[in-house]
């Protein structure tokens, strides 16, 4: 959903703001959460696109996010790249898979993206990254009381439900068995 | 004299910079990936490889790679800081029903051999083998829990274990 609207916003800027971008890259960029659920321990994927809407081509370009090292680790990707090149009209994605190391409550804050807007351009323009904001990551207990299969504490009802039912059942056909012998032994005996 | 001085430096800064974009015949490339296996943790398939490239026992620094994975051309960024052995990242992403369990390759072309890539392309020929590939292994995202929920199992086992005995009881 964030992604399709940060998509129309672009195409709305380049419609108005096209002509001032003459041979000169303007770079959009996102920065969006592909998770259902944020839980602790669990793997959190984040995406960042940077789309190029300029008419020229971007140089040099460099994405920084950050996350504390104290609360995430970082499982794969890295939150520092950089791409010597991008296109007019093209864009690039990036991912990075972190993992929260406890639960609460955490700003998932904006990334930099700092690129050449000419091949000319001797400083660097900085853009920033939309941010996803302030987002709850669950204890994992919660998540997993939830969604795990909980195998082991069915079978444990299972062989408690099996002494509980099958106890007195094994009991009475047991005691059945005896008086169906008794009555077998009976009917013969008034047979004789 | 000048003129001749100058024409060499050119020649030499020119193949300088030439073999600076061209990687060996053989480099020795580790990598590391990750695709996405919770169905929680992604509402789509990620895939991410990082690698690090050797050409004779050095790590080979700021290569401008191209990769391409099933015919899409996707940029690799050079990732970390400003340090020598510099790790490169290919990363893209797909829908989970777009997807199936199975090993993607990465081709990887430099600057040289992936102008002749596109020239193929382009020209609807062969296209050239890769400089070098990395595989990424993708084992399919599965949602945590079961496929049945044990709960109804349990549900269906109660009802089929009282009919029984409902059955056991009327033929006493």
């Amino acid at each position: 959903m964030r992604q399709s609207t940060l998509l129309l916003v672009a195409v709305a800027v380049m419609a108005c703001v096209g002509g001032a971008f003459a041979d000169s890259a303007y770079i959009l960029a996102s920065k969006s959460i592909l998770n259902n659920y944020l839980v602790e321990n669990m793997d959190i994927t984040i995406q960042y696109s940077l789309f190029n809407i300029g008419e020229g081509a971007a140089s040099s370009i460099q994405l920084l996010d950050y996350f504390p090292q104290e609360g995430f680790n970082i499982v794969a990707g890295s939150t520092s790249a950089k791409w010597d090149h991008l296109a007019a009209g093209a864009n690039v994605t990036h991912l990075v898979v972190v993992r929260p190391l406890s639960h609460g409550r955490y700003n998932f804050t904006f990334g930099q993206v700092s690129y050449l807007e000419t091949a000319d351009a001797s400083d660097p323009v900085v853009a920033l990254t939309s941010a996803p904001g302030v987002q709850q990551i669950y204890p994992f207990n919660d998540y997993d009381r939830q969604y795990a299969s909980h195998i082991l504490q069915w079978a444990v009802f299972a062989v408690a439900t099996a002494v509980l039912v099958g106890g007195p059942a094994f009991l009475y056909l047991g005691s059945r068995a005896k008086y169906v012998a008794v009555a077998a032994e009976e009917k013969n005996r008034k047979q004789r | 004299m000048i003129k001749s001085v100058l024409t060499f430096v050119c020649f030499a800064a020119f193949l300088a910079l030439a073999s600076a974009s061209e990687l060996c015949d053989k480099p020795v490339v580790t990598d590391v990936s990750y695709t996405t296996t919770q169905l929680a943790t992604s509402t789509k398939a990620v895939f991410i490889s990082q690698f690090q490239i050797k050409c004779n026992d050095e790590f080979v620094d700021r290569a401008n790679l191209h990769a391409v994975v099933d015919g899409e051309v996707l940029p690799v960024a050079v990732t970390g800081d400003n340090q020598e052995d510099s790790t490169y990242q290919v990363s893209w992403v797909r829908e989970h029903d777009q997807v199936s369990a199975k090993t993607y390759t990465v081709q990887l072309y430099d600057s040289e051999s992936f102008s002749a890539y596109s020239r193929a392309v382009r020209a609807n020929e062969a296209v050239p083998a890769a400089d070098f590939s990395v595989k990424v292994h993708h084992s399919g995202a599965s949602k945590d829990g079961l496929f049945v929920p044990l709960e109804a199992v349990a549900v269906v086992a109660a009802i089929a274990l009282a009919i029984f005995a409902q059955s056991k009881k009327s033929n006493l």
